[in-house]
């Protein structure tokens, strides 16, 4: 079982704001139904390499959970803003990535930056498409994007927690489209449950 | 529902014309004899269902009924527009109606022709996705307030989603796709086995 979990979020992110540091907020209470979990934050001007590989990543030689709330690409996870950009292509410490899990809700990460982690025999839950989040009704994304974590804490397996996960977006998707109307948003719902993917050990408990 | 508009821009048509007062019966009609005015008012009436009943010939120092189309359309692609003239069109003339989405040409002479049209194009209005996000994304409160944003980065306003449906950018395409995937998702779905 994963007992080591990393944050990686930005509090005040110049296009989403509070977004990523709210899903950051959310993940940590699920974690907490978990006392023996560690639990580390890297956020805003520490995620860059050189506090990473010098003072973080040396800490973590162990299987981890690495939650990554953040903007993607197919290849890499980023931080925008002219002050200290950053772009993460490929965990530099792989020893916390084998046999543990990386959980995000980075755009796209399910295509390239997903399957180079399960390659350092990782596994991966995330989005294969561009997702995206009305402000007007950030709960509902927030709680899809971590519902998956819910369920793992819960138990369950990587399957199983993707499974239940849809369920979800499927709940959201009926209020959405039945009691408070408004399918633009319910159709992002939709378009980010099919491009929900998760790689690597599928069928046993990481928590 | 509210009714559809007609929007005649035609400088010869007057409002005591049968064809006018037999389509008030279905129809919210407004006619303007300047065609410059017409254009000015179908501008101002994106958040509308309407529909464009468009003449060619107009004055000198008015624009020409492709000039008016052209206008129209650097601004929206979604709205109907009919030709209804009197002129033979030259093969050049009708390479720019066809090219700039006019959806019917009727001779000036077939009025019961083009009242069927407006009909036709009606129901096209109705039925058409893009129409319809355009027309619930209009009645919005703040459209200029970011409604969404991408974690790619992308963030836009319902003014924003308005122009890229009008414009039939990849984005309005997009999100005509997504509602249509929606609807499919909510009429089938738990429902493989029909």
């Amino acid at each position: 079982m994963i007992k080591n979990a990393i944050f990686f979020y930005y509090r005040n992110d110049p296009i989403v704001k509070d977004y990523f540091f709210k899903c950051a907020l959310k993940a940590e209470d699920f974690l907490n139904m978990k006392e023996d979990i560690v639990k580390t934050h890297i956020s805003d001007s520490n995620c860059n390499f050189a506090y990473l590989d010098s003072v973080e990543f040396p800490k973590h030689n162990i299987k981890s959970l690495l939650l990554i709330y953040s903007h993607g690409d197919a290849e890499s996870f980023y931080k925008t803003g002219d002050s200290c950009p950053f772009i993460c292509k490929k965990i530099p410490n792989e020893s916390s990535i084998k046999g543990g899990l990386v959980y995000t809700n980075a755009c796209k990460t399910g295509e390239e930056f997903g399957k180079n982690i399960v390659a350092q025999d990782g596994s991966f839950y995330g989005y294969c498409a561009e997702v995206k989040i009305f402000l007007s009704h950030e709960e509902h994304f927030i709680e899809c994007d971590n519902y998956g974590l819910f369920r793992l804490v819960q138990g369950d397996t990587l399957k199983e927690a993707k499974n239940r996960a849809k369920e979800k977006f499927n709940e959201k998707i009926d209020l959405l489209t039945k009691v408070h109307p408004n399918s633009v948003v319910a159709a992002q719902l939709r378009k980010a449950r099919d491009n929900l993917v998760i790689y690597g050990n599928l069928n046993n408990p990481f928590l | 529902m509210k009714k559809i508009e007609i929007v005649f821009i035609d400088d010869n048509l007057k409002e005591t014309s049968p064809t006018l007062i037999r389509l008030r019966k279905n129809y919210n009609v407004s006619l303007h004899s300047n065609s410059n005015e017409g254009l000015d008012y179908v501008l101002n009436n994106n958040a509308k269902k309407i529909i464009v009943v468009l003449d060619i010939g107009f004055p000198f120092g008015e624009d020409s009924g492709d000039q008016i189309l052209l206008k129209i359309r650097k601004t929206n692609k979604l709205i109907p527009v009919i030709i209804w003239s009197a002129l033979r069109l030259s093969e050049e003339l009708a390479i720019k109606f066809i090219n700039n989405q006019t959806l019917y040409f009727i001779p000036k002479t077939k009025h019961d022709e083009l009242r069927h049209c407006i009909d036709a194009a009606a129901h096209r209005i109705n039925i058409d996705v893009a129409t319809n996000i355009e027309l619930w994304l209009e009645q919005q409160n703040n459209k200029d307030q970011t409604l969404f944003i991408s974690s790619t980065g992308k963030s836009m306003s319902a003014n924003d989603l308005i122009h890229e449906i009008r414009m039939e950018t990849q984005e309005g395409r997009d999100l005509e796709a997504d509602i249509l995937q929606l609807t499919v998702d909510l009429l089938f779905r738990g429902k493989e086995e029909i």
